[in-house]
């Protein structure tokens, strides 16, 4: 009885390279993938919490912060404030006592976790590329926003959230978000 | 030229049914599959929230209730409505109760300048059709008590004036039944009722 070889059976060294080289890169995926890092951190920068609750934080809080819109508890960006959406760990109601600290604290959170990585960057060249974040381009009518445009480009509401961005000095960041509340009242 | 056989005309016949199936069947398929693509989740969901209707509908009814919910274009109720929203009185026990005749004002980013008097439930509304666009955050007064919030974007008052959730915390205020999440109810001075128009 005579032995028939398969054809198939057959492999070239090229073949078996190749398997082996895909095999290889399986394995690093896999145990990449498998690395035991959940519990890992990444810290991104983001710009002045100070200047931001003191000044940025009414600013947002006053137009973009009301119940039906980013003070709303299931919104991305939420924003919690006296005349909107209060920290429901505190007995606060809306148009109740003012932005608390910890209201203040969230939604510096909130705001500078919407792009954290990108925020970083904004942080680490100076605010150059504040005019890509999401916060801007939505607000400036750029990115499609289910509020409508909000800003105008160096208007003073843009200037408050760019001022702030930039790192540029707080009294000039105050005296843009000033503004842009009193053109809100 | 050859007279077409009868097996000729008997495909004929089959192609002519078959065209004339396709021809009522596909925009059947087409309309359903547009109805089923209308459905959104989030709307109808809030519609679902709000029950059974108690009465029939009219201008007086569901007071308290996101009127743009169904008065919408997606709902379609009639008629659609740009702004709408129920306002409260305090009555003699000291208990909430509809306030009529409160004049409602209301001006868009623009400029344009709306108003509106309460019905006898309470409700008031504008007609989509007086009001196409209206320029989002809007400035509102009731009475004699303006609006502390803009209004960034939604024209039922009752989205944010709502009940108290019964799950969340405890309601802080006992009048409104305003909570973290909720403005209350629409509560105006005594003296701001019977101001304007006759109520329906």
């Amino acid at each position: 009885m005579s032995e028939q070889r398969r054809p198939s059976a057959r492999r070239s060294p090229i073949a078996i390279a190749l398997l082996l080289g895909a095999s290889a890169l399986l394995v690093v995926v896999g145990v990449a993938g498998c690395r035991d890092d959940l519990n890992g951190r990444v810290t991104n920068a983001c710009p002045s919490q100070t200047v931001f609750e003191s000044s940025v934080s009414p600013y947002m809080e006053r137009r973009c912060g009301t119940l039906d819109c980013h003070g709303g508890i299931a919104r991305p960006m939420r924003l919690f404030g006296r005349l909107g959406l209060r920290h429901p760990d505190e007995d606060n109601i809306p148009g109740g006592k003012a932005t608390t600290k910890v209201e203040l604290g969230a939604n510096y959170a909130s705001v500078c976790g919407v792009e954290p990585e990108k925020m970083n960057d904004t942080v680490a060249n100076l605010g150059n590329t504040a005019d890509e974040l999401l916060m801007i381009r939505k607000a400036r009518g750029v990115e499609k926003h289910k509020g409508g445009k909000v800003v105008d480009e160096a208007d003073h509401a843009d200037n408050c959230m760019l001022g702030w961005l930039r790192g540029d000095q707080p009294a000039t960041v105050e005296a843009e978000c000033a503004a842009a509340i009193a053109a809100l009242q | 030229m050859r007279a077409p056989s009868l097996r000729d005309r008997s495909h004929r016949a089959g192609a002519s049914f078959a065209t004339l199936a396709f021809a009522w069947i596909a925009p059947l398929a087409i309309s359903a599959l547009c109805l089923s693509c209308r459905y959104d989740p989030v709307p109808q969901e809030i519609i679902d929230d709000l029950g059974p209707e108690t009465g029939s509908p009219s201008a007086q009814h569901r007071p308290g209730q996101p009127c743009l919910a169904c008065h919408s274009a997606y709902a379609g109720a009639k008629p659609a409505m740009a702004f709408g929203g129920t306002v409260y009185t305090t009555d003699a026990a000291g208990g909430l109760g509809p306030a009529a005749g409160v004049e409602i004002s209301i001006i868009d980013w623009a400029g344009v300048p709306k108003k509106v008097c309460s019905n006898l439930a309470g409700n008031f509304y504008l007609e989509k059709a007086d009001w196409k666009d209206p320029a989002f955050p809007l400035v509102v007064k009731a009475g004699s008590s303006p609006m502390t919030s803009l209004i960034g974007r939604d024209g039922s008052c009752g989205s944010c004036h709502k009940p108290a959730d019964p799950d969340g915390p405890a309601v802080h205020d006992p009048v409104s039944g305003a909570n973290f999440d909720s403005a209350g109810k629409i509560v105006v001075d005594v003296s701001d009722t019977s101001k304007c128009g006759a109520g329906q």
